[in-house]
């Protein structure tokens, strides 16, 4: 596969995910905001942009905040930047993609999220574009051949998915709404039902626990890294290898958190700054390693 | 006039700001296995080591194409050659005017009678304009070179380092002072206006008569070659017939179709590490 | 010279002598019967499917579908036998004159084609002069664009030797209306143009340097924001090869390399969709970002082949248009089959003043122009217009060829009303070229001048596409015989299937009701009489 095209894939399913789990903050943070009129919103607001590393805005309510949080095309730490990011990288290869995908992801860029609906009724916008998204993945799931392409699609999936836990826990919901806010923080997660059934009381270190380190939930960090660690495996099996710094990182990272035990609040905030920092770590590997060399190259004479 | 057997070195290259990782040159420094004259060896060493595709191109020059991708602050070329020279041309039968106007000249030789790169179109230049005239008054067309000379010796005189490579005719005949390359592109333009087929040649001076065994240093050399029946060479700077002397290399409508080493590499500024050329004679 | 003064109709295609008629009827049969109202909900459903499956074209940085008529072109076998043996000939003996050109230069000094036209040729490129393709081929696709006369004969507009376009139109036009228009195919025995991708991927690898056991083939392309990048990308995918830009590949010693996850990978033949202009910096523009440095001397080395080759613009060159013809009767001792326009050479002062007398009656094209950019149709110009015209003629006559307005022909297209009414027509057939074969796809691109009375095809210039069939004569459909024994039926297989597994049923009727029962009793109860005591 050529590297190009990789890095595509990669950024691909790394926007698809920043997307959705975007879309999902948002909605939910929103819905405290509207719900729960115990914090400023101004306060609430500067607290979901800063933890995705979006700039503070002046005079923010909870309508401004959708606003700067669905951003727009050119800003790809926006949700429809995301979406159009994803868009531009499947455009580019989509002579490898499956016309289904590519076909799904132009509908999702197409449809946007615009509308009166969304002033009315932020929620349902934002969970119609988790819906166009999920039909990507679908068809991702239905029609990609398991080539190297998609190995470096959810390599690239689980380390964004890994940055985007790190930034919903970075909102410390359970702080400022401490009634609503474990539950906002599971359902930004789309886990309020897995964790329920663990019987663990609803309380913001346990929500914390429960998606830094649940065996099972596709979305707790320990899955998500295992995850990266497997597609890192397949990739070496196929013959694309950088050699082992690559699966050094991630492999560390998910033999830290399957043995992590028991480990108290603290403990846990520092392995939540460990996986952003080392799935952080782990992307830039990936681009040295197997993207791109150099970027345009300036002929002289 | 006899030829003579001479080796040749010619050595140039360039020297980088930072590093370049990656080049593509070619190069044009292989005498002229034709029209009498003889190539004996040649040799291409070049620095860092890269492996050389040889091929002939349009204008009948050989090339030597190489790429590298060792990072490197200079690259060097050395080509070493050993040739016996024609010793001239053969005299042309001679071309009348009206040769020159037939349909057939002005289609075989369309290419050398019209503007390219370097060399412009004097008539559009209101003082050479009036020379084209007188040259076209003149009896017949080798007239016409010889004046030709003449006009361009008067107006340009000999100053290296006035001049840069990439010099046109115009230019060259405003400036009033020139190298070879601007005598040849100069003295083109003013034939071409006037209908007369003209040519660049690049090659080399040995510019020691007697100097058997000995190395001198010599020159990278430009002259011209116009069509009078057949073609004659002519070199303005030096205001003689081409003869034993000259090593023929290339010929082209102007510098761009022969330059003896051009390339591309990715890499900051780069400095030019001038041009060495060393002339043995080995024998008369 | 010949007559230019007199207006002639156009040619009103598939009422001609030459038309299928039974073929033509059946089309008109299916298409009365949809009515207007139907016509223009299927109208809605092309522009729909070519929106979903991104099959677009960028105009003034906008990306639009290609409009699409509904009614397709109908071309007799007969039509169609012309156009297929008339544009291999030409082909062939385009071929000829490159290897000439870029070779021995025989053609020059027998005086058939002016040497001054190759030598002054913006698209003769003296850098690719001496390379010598692999299987001879240095034109691996071909589109060449036809016209038919008043008289309904067809004739060459031009030549496109170069990077032609538009393949992916006819193979995807095709498919859309079969999907949205399914009735009209039925009486119809079209010949099928889906086979594309495999021929030229065939001619590929025919071109391919020889001794090399398994070619590698890519698409060069020159990215994403190239208006034809579709297309590229459509025929990548269908042949099954990568498609690459300039900075996936690399070359080193005369080999190029594409750059993938597993290392470099060699490439052997490059089916590229870049001018020659920006292909390799290190012989033309040395400000390219697009192409491959080292890759026109790669090619002279003979490890990679370049296709189509370097150079070709001097075959489609509109100036050496003219000479075609003879360049057939040189090559081939063959009459053309597929005439030329009158066109004059406007460096000639006697044409030049013809022409100058009478530019209202004539087209006049850029020799450098494409897309139809620059093109002055006479008699839709203003005076000011023509006297501009007239002075840059005079200023640069190299610039510039005339021919006469032809009246194209028309086909019947569905205008806005849901009428359908005449609209004039083009045709670009596409034709691949394997070295031993010339095949020419059946069809081709068809482009209709939307506007009424508009001459003009091009899709830049408001032109849209009709898909385009060749109707197969009655003898050559395949009849179905059936075998002297019948077939045993296998019984085997019955016996050896296993039974269909489910999943449990995850609710039985009783489950289910009493769920129900359930649900309604966690709603409100309203009427206490119907519910039970406690």
């Amino acid at each position: 596969m050529l590297s190009r095209i990789a890095e595509s894939y990669f950024w691909i399913g790394r926007y698809l995910e920043r997307a959705e789990a975007t879309s999902r903050l948002l909605a939910e943070h929103h819905q405290l905001m509207v719900e729960e009129r115990t914090v400023p919103e101004e306060l609430a607001a500067a607290v979901l942009l800063d933890a995705l590393s979006l700039p503070p805005q002046s005079a923010t309510d909870a309508g401004d905040l959708v606003t700067a949080v669905v951003g727009n095309s050119s800003d790809p730490a926006t949700i429809s930047g995301a979406i159009t990011m994803a868009r531009e990288n499947a455009r580019g290869v989509r002579e490898s993609l499956s016309a289904d995908v590519f076909e799904a992801l132009n509908a999702a860029h197409l449809a946007g999220i615009r509308g009166p609906i969304v002033a009315t009724s932020p929620a349902y916008a934002l969970y119609r574009v988790v819906e166009r998204l999920a039909v990507v993945v679908g068809q991702i799931d239905w029609t990609v051949p398991r080539d190297e392409g998609h190995l470096f699609l959810s390599l690239g999936r689980s380390l964004e998915r890994l940055d985007m836990m790190a930034r919903v826990l970075a909102v410390r919901h359970d702080q400022l709404w401490p009634e609503g806010g474990p539950v906002a923080t599971l359902r930004s997660a789309a886990s309020l039902n897995a964790f329920l059934r663990t019987q663990h009381p609803l309380t913001g270190d346990e929500v914390r626990r429960f998606l830094l380190l649940d065996p099972d939930h596709p979305r707790s960090m320990r899955v998500s890294s295992s995850n990266a660690e497997e597609a890192v495996r397949g990739l070496a099996a196929r013959g694309a290898s950088d050699g082992g710094d690559l699966l050094r990182e991630v492999g560390l990272l998910r033999s830290q958190l399957e043995y992590a035990v028991d480990p108290h609040p603290e403990e846990v905030d520092g392995l939540i700054e460990l996986v952003q920092q080392s799935s952080a770590r782990a992307s830039d590997v990936v681009a040295a390693a197997f993207f791109r060399p150099v970027g345009t190259i300036v002929w002289s004479n | 006039m006899p030829g003579r057997r001479l080796r040749i070195q010619h050595r140039t290259g360039y020297r980088y700001a930072s590093p370049v990782v990656s080049s593509f040159n070619e190069v044009r420094m292989t005498p002229l296995d034709d029209d009498g004259q003889v190539l004996i060896a040649h040799e291409l060493r070049v620095e860092p080591r890269a492996a050389v595709l040889v091929y002939t191109d349009y204008w009948g020059a050989r090339v030597e194409s190489f790429d590298t991708h060792e990072p490197h602050d200079v690259l060097e070329v050395i080509a070493t050659s050993t040739v016996d020279t024609a010793g001239g041309y053969h005299r042309a039968a001679g071309a009348t005017w009206e040769d020159l106007a037939s349909e057939k000249v002005l289609d075989r030789w369309c290419e050398y009678l019209v503007t390219s790169s370097y060399v412009d179109d004097a008539r559009e230049d209101e003082h050479r304009a009036g020379l084209v005239d007188q040259l076209r008054a003149c009896p017949t067309p080798a007239d016409a070179v010889d004046l030709c000379n003449e006009m361009v010796r008067d107006r340009i005189s000999y100053a290296s380092g006035s001049t840069t490579v990439s010099t046109t005719a115009g230019e060259a005949w405003d400036a009033g002072s020139g190298v070879c390359q601007d005598f040849a592109h100069a003295m083109l333009s003013l034939l071409r206006s006037a209908g007369i087929p003209a040519r660049y040649v690049s090659g080399y001076l040995h510019t020691e008569e007697e100097a058997l065994g000995e190395t001198v240093r010599g020159e990278s050399h430009a002259w011209v070659e116009v069509w009078n029946g057949g073609w004659e060479g002519l070199d303005p700077t030096n205001d003689r017939t081409v003869g034993a002397a000259h090593v023929l290399v290339a010929r082209g409508r102007d510098y761009a179709d022969v330059p003896p080493l051009k390339g591309i590499y990715a890499g900051g500024a780069s400095q030019g590490l001038g041009v060495d050329v060393e002339i043995t004679q080995l024998r008369r | 010279m010949p007559d230019v003064d007199s207006v002639l109709p156009a040619y009103q295609e598939m009422d001609g002598d030459l038309a299928d008629v039974d073929a033509v009827e059946a089309l008109k049969t299916v298409l009365a019967g949809l009515g207007e109202e139907g016509l223009s909900e299927r109208g809605r459903l092309i522009d729909a499917y070519f929106n979903r499956q991104g099959i677009t074209f960028s105009l003034a940085g906008k990306e639009r579908p290609l409009p699409l008529d509904l009614v397709p072109r109908l071309l007799s076998a007969a039509e169609w036998r012309v156009i297929e043996q008339g544009v291999a000939q030409r082909i062939k003996a385009l071929e000829m004159f490159l290897a000439d050109v870029y070779g021995s230069r025989r053609v020059l000094d027998d005086g058939i084609v002016p040497r001054r036209l190759v030598a002054s040729s913006s698209h003769f490129h003296r850098e690719a002069w001496g390379i010598e393709p692999p299987n001879g081929v240095r034109i691996h696709v071909a589109g060449i664009d036809l016209i038919r006369d008043e008289e309904g004969v067809f004739a060459v507009l031009e030549d496109n030797l170069r990077c032609p376009s538009g393949v992916s139109y006819v193979l995807e036009n095709r498919r859309a209306l079969a999907h949205v228009l399914p009735e009209l195919f039925s009486d119809q025995r079209v010949q099928p143009v889906a086979e594309y991708p495999e021929r030229l991927l065939d001619a590929l690898l025919a071109a391919a340097p020889a001794g090399v056991a398994d070619p590698q083939v890519a698409v060069l392309t020159p990215g994403v924001h190239n208006s034809a990048h579709f297309e590229h990308a459509f025929l990548a995918r269908r042949m099954g090869v990568e498609l690459v830009e300039g900075r996936d590949l690399y070359c080193r010693d005369d080999q190029v390399w594409m750059r993938t996850v597993r290392g470099p990978k060699p490439v052997h033949v490059l089916y590229r969709r870049i001018d020659d202009d920006y292909l390799d910096p290190v012989h033309f523009r040395p400000d390219s970002v697009l192409g491959v440095p080292g890759l026109l001397n790669a090619a002279r080395a003979g490890r990679v082949t370049i296709a189509n080759a370097v150079g070709n613009g001097v075959a489609d060159d509109k100036a050496i248009y003219p000479y075609v013809p003879a360049l057939i009767e040189y090559y081939l001792g063959e009459r053309a089959i597929l005439p030329n326009i009158d066109t004059y050479d406007l460096q000639d002062p006697e044409q030049r003043e013809f022409v100058l007398d009478r530019l209202d009656r004539m087209v006049l094209k850029p020799v450098d122009g494409s897309g139809g950019y620059g093109l002055v149709v006479g008699d839709k110009a203003t005076d000011a217009q023509l006297a501009t015209l007239a002075k840059q003629v005079q200023a640069d006559p190299r610039s510039w060829i005339a021919q006469r307005i032809v009246r194209i022909s028309t086909c019947p297209t569905l205008v806005d009303d849901g009428e359908l009414a005449p609209r004039h027509v083009d045709l670009r057939p596409f034709a691949v070229n394997d070295g031993d074969h010339i095949f020419v796809l059946p069809g081709g691109l068809t482009r209709v001048a939307l506007p009424e009375g508009s001459l003009v095809v091009n899709s830049s210039q408001g032109g849209g596409s009709k898909d385009t069939w060749v109707v197969a004569e009655q003898d050559h459909s395949v009849q179905y015989t059936p075998p002297e024994r019948p077939t045993p039926r296998l019984t085997r297989v019955l016996a050896a299937v296993p039974a269909r597994v489910h999943s449990p049923t995850t609710h039985d009727e009783r489950m289910r009701q009493q769920e129900n029962q359930q649900q309604q009793s966690e709603t409100p109860q309203t009427d206490s009489q119907d519910g039970a005591p406690c």
